[in-house]
Parts: C-alpha cells; sequence; structure tokens
C-alpha cells in the first residue's frame, strides 16, 4: 500500500482529534484560566490570581462535598466490585438459562439515571416503597431519605451501584471466563482447595482486568452527578452535595464561574491522579511499540 | 458431596439475588406504569392487577412534550451515532494500518482526554455555546456526545480492523481498488461486528444522557431524559402513575436494543476498556 | 502479456538490505519461479512488482512501461496470494469477478468472463458459494480465477501451494503448469519448494540473502550450480559435500586419493567435492570409503547414509532392495562427469575439471 500519501493517515484521524480537541481538549485547559479569574455571564473576566481557589477551599460546602464524594466513591467502587466479584464468579459454570440471567443482570446498563431516580424512589417512597416498609418492618429503621442527609447519600450511593455494577460485571466476567480450565484443574491435582484455586489461579490472571475495572470506575465515579441532583439536588441544606453538584450550582446557579472553574480543575486533577498510573504504563507501552 | 451441593446452592442463592436486584426496580415501574393509581398504592403492591392504559392516554394530554422529547432524543441519537461511526472507522483503520510517531501520540492523547470529567468541560463551553446561538439545537449536543465517545469507538474499531487480514487489502488492490473502495468494499463490510459494538455505548448514552442536556438545551432540542425528569419534579402526589408511563416510554426502546446488542457490549467494552 | 525487466532493483529497511542488486528480463511469456530459503527477499522482489512494496532504488519495466510511480492498481498485474485472500464476504463469482467490478466492466461481458474463468477452473457449480463453503483446492482455484479473469500483463504468484497438503499440492502444480500452458501468460512465481520450480519453470532465479546466486534453466541449475549455495538448494536429497585437498593437480580425499582427475593448479589448494546421491555407486575398491550409518527405504529406492573416515556424512541412492546393512563397511564410486568442485573458501564452481578417463 505505498502508493497511499504520508498524509494519509493524520487525515484520517482529523475528524476524532478535531472533535476531541475542540469540544474537550482546549476548554479543559481554558478552564485553567478561568479558575484565575472572575467573571459572570456576560461581564467581562477579570484576572484576581488564586482567589477562587481560596474562595472553595475556605468554604465549608465545598470541603463537605468532597467528603461526600469520597465516601459515596469508595464505597461504590468496592461494593461494586465485590458484588460483581461474586455474581462473575457464580456465574462461571454452564447451566440452562444462563444468557437470560446474563441479559437482566446487565439490563440496568439500559436504564437512564433519571428513570432509575424515579425506580428507586418509588421503592423507597416513605408511604408506600416495597423497600421502605421492608426496611421498617425488619428492622424498625424509619428510611427517609429526603429529610436525612445519611440516608439520602446511602440511597445516591445505592443508585448509582445499581447503573454501573453491568460495567463491572462485563470486565470481571470476561476476564474471569478467559482463565483457562486446565490451570484451575492443575492446581486442584496439586491439592489446592477452591479457595486457594481462586487466590492463588483464578485472581492473579484476573488481576489486570481488576485494576483497569477499579479505574475506569473511580474516574467514572468521581463525575457523580445526575442521580444526585436529580434525587436530592444536594440537600437537605446542601448536605448531600457532591463535587458535581458543587461545581454545577456555582457555574449554573449563582452563574459564579471562577469558583466553579477552580472546582473544575480540582476534579481534573483527582481524575487524572487516579488515571496517571494507567497512563504511565500506556505511555511507556506505546513508547516500546515505536 | 455435601460440599459440592452446598457450592452449587450457594451459586445460586448470589445469582437470584444478582437477579432480583437488577430486574426488580424495572419490573416495579414498568408494571405500575399499566395500574391504576389505587392499585399503585396498595399495600403490599399487587402482583396480579387488571392492566389499564390510562396513565398513557394521561401522559398523552398533560404532558405533549413527552412525544417532542422521545423525537428529540431519536434525531440527537441517530445524529451521534453516525458521527461517531464515521470519524471512528477513519481513525481505528488509520490507527491499525499505519504507524507514526504522530499518531501514537494522538493515540495517548485520546486516551487522555477521556480521563477528564465531561461536566468540567461545560463552563467554558456554555458562553461560548450561547454566544454561538448553538445552544437548544440538536447539533450541540451530537457534537458533544460523539466527542465523549469517539475514542472508545475508535479503540474497539482499531482492534476489530486488526483482525482483518492486510492481504485482502492487498489483493484489493491489486484488484485494482483505491483507497476509498477498500474502505467501503472490504473493510466495512468486514468490520460490521466492529462498527455495531462501537455504537452501542453511544447509542445509550445519547439516548440516556441527562447532564449536557440540561445545561444547553431548554426547550426546542430538548431530549426524553429532561422531559422525564420535569414530570417527575413537578409530581403532585396522584401522578405517580403518569411518570411511570413516561419512564416506561423512555426505557422500553433502549432497554431491548440493550438485550439485542448485549454481545457486542461484552466484546467492545473487552476491546475498548481493557485492553486500550 | 508483456515482458518483464528489473534493473539493479535495491531494497533496504533501516540497515537492513533485503534486496540488492536485482537484475533480471523475464521474456513475455515466460514462467520464471524465484526460489530460496525464508528469509531470502523472494516475497519482497514479488511485493516490489506488484508495488506492494517500494523500493529503494533500480527500475521495473512492465511491457515498456516504468513502474516505479504507478501505484499498485493500475499496474495491471494479478496476484496469487499465500492465504489466498479470498474476500469472505463475497461469493466465489463476485470474488473471482471483484477486478472486473472495480474497472467497472459492463456486467454482461464481466458475467461471461466470470463464468468462462470458472469453467475452465472446474468451479463452475460453486460460484454462489462463500469461501469459507470451499475446500483448500478449490479456494486456491478461486484465487486463480480472480487472477486469470482480467487478463493482466503479469501473474505473481507467492507461494501458492503452501497451504494445501502434500497430495494435493502436487495435484495443483499438475493443473498450474498444465493452465500456464494453455494460457501463456508472463509469470513470476515464488516457492520454497524446489521440487516446484523445477517442475514448473522456464527458468529459476536462485535467491539468497537478497541477491541473485544463479538464473537458469531448471536443468542448468541442476547440472551446473555455479557455488555450493545453488548445488546444495537443487536437489532433494541434496548434494553430498566431500572435504578434499588437491595437491598438485591430484585430489585426496579423508579415504584417500581421487585418481582419474587432474587440475590446471598446482599449487596446494582446499576444495569441496560435490556429487549427487544419485551420482554414487557402491563399488568394491571405489575411491570412497566408510562405515554405513543408517539405511532409509524410501520405496522406489533406498538412501544408504554412510560415515566417512572424516566423519563426513554422504547420502547414497541404492536400487529398492539395498543389500547394506548399518556398521558395514563400504566403497563407493561415482562418475566424473557428474561430479562438481567447489572453491573451500569462496563456495565458487571451479572450471574447467580436466578428467583422465572413468574411475
Amino acid at each position: 500500500m505505498f502508493e497511499d500519501k504520508r498524509w494519509l493517515p493524520t487525515l484520517m484521524v482529523s475528524p476524532v482529534l478535531l472533535l476531541l480537541i475542540v469540544m474537550i481538549g482546549i476548554p479543559s485547559i481554558f478552564v485553567a484560566w478561568l479558575s484565575l479569574t472572575e467573571s459572570t455571564l456576560g461581564a467581562q473576566s477579570t484576572f484576581v490570581g488564586l482567589d477562587n481557589y481560596r474562595q472553595i477551599f475556605s468554604d465549608r460546602i465545598f470541603w463537605r462535598a468532597t467528603i461526600n464524594t469520597f465516601v459515596i466513591v469508595n464505597v461504590v467502587v468496592y461494593a461494586e466490585l465485590i458484588i460483581a466479584m461474586l455474581l462473575a464468579l457464580a456465574l462461571n459454570c454452564k447451566f440452562f438459562g444462563k444468557g437470560l440471567i446474563f441479559s437482566i443482570l446487565i439490563a440496568p446498563y439500559a436504564v437512564s439515571e433519571v428513570s432509575a431516580v424515579v425506580m428507586w424512589q418509588y421503592a423507597f417512597e416513605p408511604d408506600v416503597g416495597t423497600f421502605n416498609l421492608l426496611l421498617e418492618q425488619l428492622f424498625g429503621i424509619d428510611f427517609n431519605w429526603s429529610r436525612n442527609p445519611f440516608h439520602g447519600l446511602t440511597l445516591i450511593a445505592i443508585l448509582s451501584i445499581w447503573i454501573h455494577l453491568p460495567f463491572t460485571l462485563i470486565i470481571l466476567y470476561s476476564a474471569i471466563s478467559t482463565v483457562p480450565e486446565d490451570l484451575k484443574s492443575a492446581a486442584r491435582i496439586e491439592g489446592a482447595t477452591e479457595r486457594q484455586v481462586f487466590r492463588l489461579v483464578t485472581f492473579r490472571i484476573i488481576a489486570p482486568a481488576v485494576l483497569i475495572a477499579l479505574m475506569f470506575r473511580y474516574i467514572f465515579a468521581m463525575r457523580l452527578f445526575s442521580e444526585a441532583w436529580l434525587l436530592t439536588e444536594g440537600g437537605p441544606a446542601r448536605l448531600t452535595e457532591v463535587l458535581g453538584i458543587y461545581l454545577f450550582r456555582s457555574a449554573f446557579r449563582y452563574f459564579d464561574f471562577g469558583p466553579a472553574a477552580a472546582t473544575g480543575i480540582a476534579m481534573q486533577f483527582l481524575s487524572l491522579l487516579v488515571a496517571s498510573f494507567y497512563l504511565y504504563r500506556l505511555y511507556k507501552g506505546m513508547k516500546a511499540n515505536g | 458431596m455435601a460440599e459440592r451441593y452446598l457450592t452449587i446452592a450457594l451459586r445460586f442463592f448470589i445469582i437470584g439475588l444478582g437477579v432480583l436486584w437488577s430486574a426488580f426496580p424495572i419490573y416495579m415501574v414498568v408494571s405500575s406504569s399499566f395500574k391504576t393509581h389505587i392499585d399503585i398504592f396498595a399495600v403490599p403492591s399487587k402482583f396480579l392487577f387488571t392492566p389499564t392504559l390510562d396513565n398513557y392516554r394521561q401522559l398523552l394530554s398533560d404532558w405533549p412534550e413527552f412525544l417532542d422529547g422521545l423525537l428529540n432524543s431519536l434525531i440527537i441519537t441517530t445524529g451521534a451515532t453516525l458521527l461517531t461511526a464515521i470519524v471512528s472507522l477513519l481513525a481505528g483503520y488509520a490507527y491499525s494500518r499505519y504507524q507514526s510517531r504522530m499518531l501514537t501520540a494522538s493515540a495517548f492523547f485520546m486516551i487522555l482526554v477521556r480521563m477528564l470529567p465531561p461536566l468540567v468541560v461545560t463552563i467554558p463551553l456554555f458562553p461560548i455555546i450561547n454566544w454561538l446561538e448553538l445552544n437548544d439545537t440538536h447539533a450541540i449536543l451530537i457534537v458533544l456526545y460523539a466527542a465523549f465517545f469517539v475514542s472508545l469507538s475508535t479503540w474497539i474499531l482499531k482492534t476489530f480492523i486488526d483482525q482483518i487480514p492486510r492481504e485482502l487489502e492487498e489483493a484489493a488492490e491489486v484488484e485494482g481498488a483505491s483507497l476509498m473502495q477498500r474502505l467501503i468494499k472490504i473493510i466495512l463490510p468486514l468490520s460490521v461486528h466492529g462498527m455495531v459494538a462501537a455504537c452501542v455505548f453511544v447509542v445509550v448514552f445519547s439516548w440516556n444522557e441527562y447532564m449536557f442536556a440540561l445545561i444547553f438545551t431548554s426547550s426546542a432540542a430538548k431530549t426524553a431524559p429532561l422531559v422525564l425528569a420535569e414530570i417527575s419534579g413537578s409530581l403532585e402526589g396522584v401522578q405517580w402513575g403518569v411518570l411511570f408511563a413516561a419512564a416506561t416510554l423512555q426505557l422500553a426502546p433502549i432497554l431491548i436494543f440493550v438485550l439485542l446488542v448485549q454481545k457486542y457490549i461484552v466484546t467492545g467494552l473487552t476491546a475498548g476498556a481493557v485492553k486500550g | 502479456m508483456a515482458d518483464l525487466k528489473l534493473s539493479n532493483v535495491d531494497k533496504s529497511y533501516g540497515g537492513f538490505a533485503a534486496l540488492t542488486d536485482i537484475s533480471l528480463d523475464v521474456a513475455d511469456g515466460e514462467f520464471i519461479v524465484l526460489v530460496g530459503p525464508s528469509g531470502c527477499g523472494k516475497s519482497t522482489l514479488l511485493r516490489s512488482i506488484a508495488g506492494l512494496e517500494r523500493i529503494s532504488s533500480g527500475d521495473i519495466v512492465l511491457g515498456g512501461r516504468h513502474l516505479a510511480h504507478v501505484p499498485t492498481r493500475d499496474r495491471n498485474v494479478a496476484m496469487v496470494f499465500q492465504s489466498y485472500a479470498l474476500f469472505p464476504h463475497l461469493t466465489v463469482a463476485e470474488n473471482i469477478g471483484f477486478g472486473l467490478k472495480i474497472r467497472k466492466t459492463d456486467k454482461a461481458t464481466a458475467d461471461s468472463k466470470i463464468s468462462h474463468a470458472a469453467d475452465l477452473l472446474g468451479l463452475g457449480a460453486l460460484t454462489g458459494r462463500y469461501p469459507r463453503e470451499l475446500s483448500g483446492g478449490q479456494r486456491q482455484r478461486v484465487a486463480m480465477g480472480r487472477a486469470i479473469v482480467r487478463d493482466p500483463q503479469v501473474f505473481l504468484f507467492d507461494e501458492p501451494l503452501s497451504n494445501l497438503d502434500a497430495k494435493l499440492r502436487v495435484q495443483m502444480r499438475t493443473e498450474i503448469k498444465a493452465l500456464r500452458q494453455r494460457l501463456g501468460i508472463t509469470s513470476v512465481y515464488v516457492t520454497h519448494d524446489q521440487d516446484e520450480a523445477m517442475t514448473l519453470a522456464d527458468r529459476i532465479v536462485v535467491l539468497n540473502g537478497g541477491r541473485i546466486e544463479q538464473i537458469g534453466t531448471p536443468m542448468e541449475l541442476y547440472d551446473q550450480p555455479v557455488n555450493m549455495f545453488v548445488a546444495g538448494f537443487m536437489g532433494s536429497p541434496p548434494m553430498n559435500f566431500i572435504p578434499a585437498r588437491a595437491v598438485d593437480g591430484v585430489l585426496t580425499t579423508a579415504s584417500g586419493p581421487v585418481s582419474g582427475a587432474k587440475f590446471a593448479s598446482d599449487t596446494q589448494t582446499d576444495v569441496m567435492l560435490g556429487i549427487r546421491p544419485e551420482a554414487l555407486s557402491f563399488t568394491e575398491g571405489g575411491p570412497l570409503s566408510g562405515e554405513v550409518e543408517v539405511v532409509e527405504p524410501q520405496g522406489a529406492q533406498t538412501l544408504v547414509i554412510v560415515r566417512l573416515a572424516d566423519g563426513t556424512l554422504v547420502y547414497a541412492s541404492a536400487e529398492k532392495h539395498a543389500r547394506q546393512l548399518p556398521g558395514e563397511r563400504v566403497q563407493m564410486g561415482f562418475d566424473w562427469a557428474e561430479a562438481h568442485l567447489f572453491d573451500s573458501d569462496s563456495g565458487q564452481r571451479i572450471e574447467p575439471l580436466k578428467t583422465e578417463g572413468l574411475q
């Protein structure tokens, strides 16, 4: 294929790169500039140095949102990992109707955040919600997520896990199904118990996939906005806010773009921090491949 | 032997719980959309009931803009999917068939960009899009949705095109085919599965997306999830049925789609997330 | 049809020279076989003719047209790939007619050409099938069909038979030969199988390390190899090389002097005596002696492998029911007319060999 011109590959990737640069690349960098200025919609922006950072770092609500985000992200990611791992292991055998079961398990992937919120709002409806009734009758808990911030955050976490479990499940399930049956048999012949087979064979082989699933979920979980916004809008009294809501409120409710941009930079920083390990490995791999 | 049965029992217990967890909320909303509002509020909730379409009738009369929302969602989803498919096929082909320093660097850039939170870019985009008077248009959501999925789709297509032997293209070339003819007559038909796998994600995302739609649309291009959220927000006690009907209409097409292309979701995710 | 002329073709990637100074004239209608060990550059040369590789310098002229800046698709060559490279999503007829369709040949002409090619190759009943529904031999024929249907100026074959089993390979080889006698198309055929080369070629080009070692008819290469590489490559089992020393024109091996030959040189030279297995005979009192190591019956003949005094293993063809037994001491003779001498250092053939009667 030597007649292909040298500029051809560049031309072929340029639409993708153009989209990425214009819609994500430049805005992501421009945010850094905005975070150093004070501007509201329509007004000229003025350079204010690190004032916006000072402002958000001295804002109690920002720290509350940061802690909420930190707690929810960790709970959600690890709960998903454990549930998905159990399900993937349980599914790793042949049985009748497995295809249908797998379909049902990944069905929540198709559900929009809005519909999911409707579903869980109904299930936890204070008067008639099935789960609320169950909680009250079995444990005597009055689960009131719209008044109690802890209950509110719990429901946000449950909702997040519910929507995103299919992603983790698919990655872990396909990783587990690539573990050669021969290796496990060999370990059993050597006298390993099922637990040892998992720990010494299966887990070692799927570990890279687990790491990648974890990393992606960390990065995506940090973006948490829609579910939380739709469920509580950060209330009551901004106690269930997460970083996404804090940013959205600053930018699109108070039109305070400076602090919003500073929050955005903080979110970008955290995302890239998590991703840096993966990106570093990728970079090295690409350099090795020329 | 006893241990064996215990393992099997445990296995099915876990799977049973998983199925209940995944299906129950969907089942409740879909089934309740066919209930009268007396049945909706029955305690404990009824599993046997006489289905009715009252909620759907009421939805159409109270919220005619919901249908517009569905139409907007359809237009935007179709647009974003086509855009993603075309640009990703070209880029995926280039990444699969050529090597250069520029390509390596741009591939790295693509993955890096994928890690950035979408909410953050709305801050600088919002004033610019307003200034360009692109807010509340289909185009802006199409471009935004495509932008956030082209890296994944490109990567998925690259791994699929990698599996098409170069010799097929060489043979076509010897037979007189140009690059365009090779793409259309060889690569496209042989990467149909890859195209589906690469597009599933942007389809589901575009149909369901809430945040960008909330920020960048107000009336003309308002999508179904946004109208659904409005219905939910304006709820006055007795209107749950209407909300369930709307949620069911928003959910049903994409749920059926996801179940049909399930296989591609699995291959796409493993190709795009794990390897890329 | 056209003639093909390569002059001083070089190709290198990075610091590696894949082809060095390749010059070759292929006459109109001639069947040329490029042969050599893997990595010798034969496929690279073929792909350079097709334009799938860019040459670093030199010139390729096909039917009077300089190809250097002509892209593959305009070269009017046809190629049969090792993997056949059939389009899996197209039927047999569509595969054969692919090039015609690309060139926008009108449908009636295309259809008649396709069915003509299909009939010629015995694919008439299979035109509606997909490649995955065909056997290896049938796929091979479809690839041939795609090549002949367009009347190209030259046919390029890249090890087309290497994916077939031994029996089918011999059968297809015969079919290719019959086809080329019928169509008389200029062809360049790459193989690593010297049997295929001998059977098919008008002339063979032996390549090694990106250079041409020798060009000649199959019998020229067999009878007059210019160096040890060609001598060892052509013929199976390969030619025996027995270290020897020529002192004052008399040749001496580890088994003692070999009488009957004189050399122009009267200084002392280390040489290799090259004798094909079929040129050796078991003769009492012959100049080569050793111990039988292994006896390998092959059906039509039996191979007897003999270890000479200096440890050299020599393959000798014996009659069908060989009497030799492992461990037995034997003596062997040969006809000087079928013997070759090569310089030990350079590997080049030493000429002329003056013989004084037969041993």
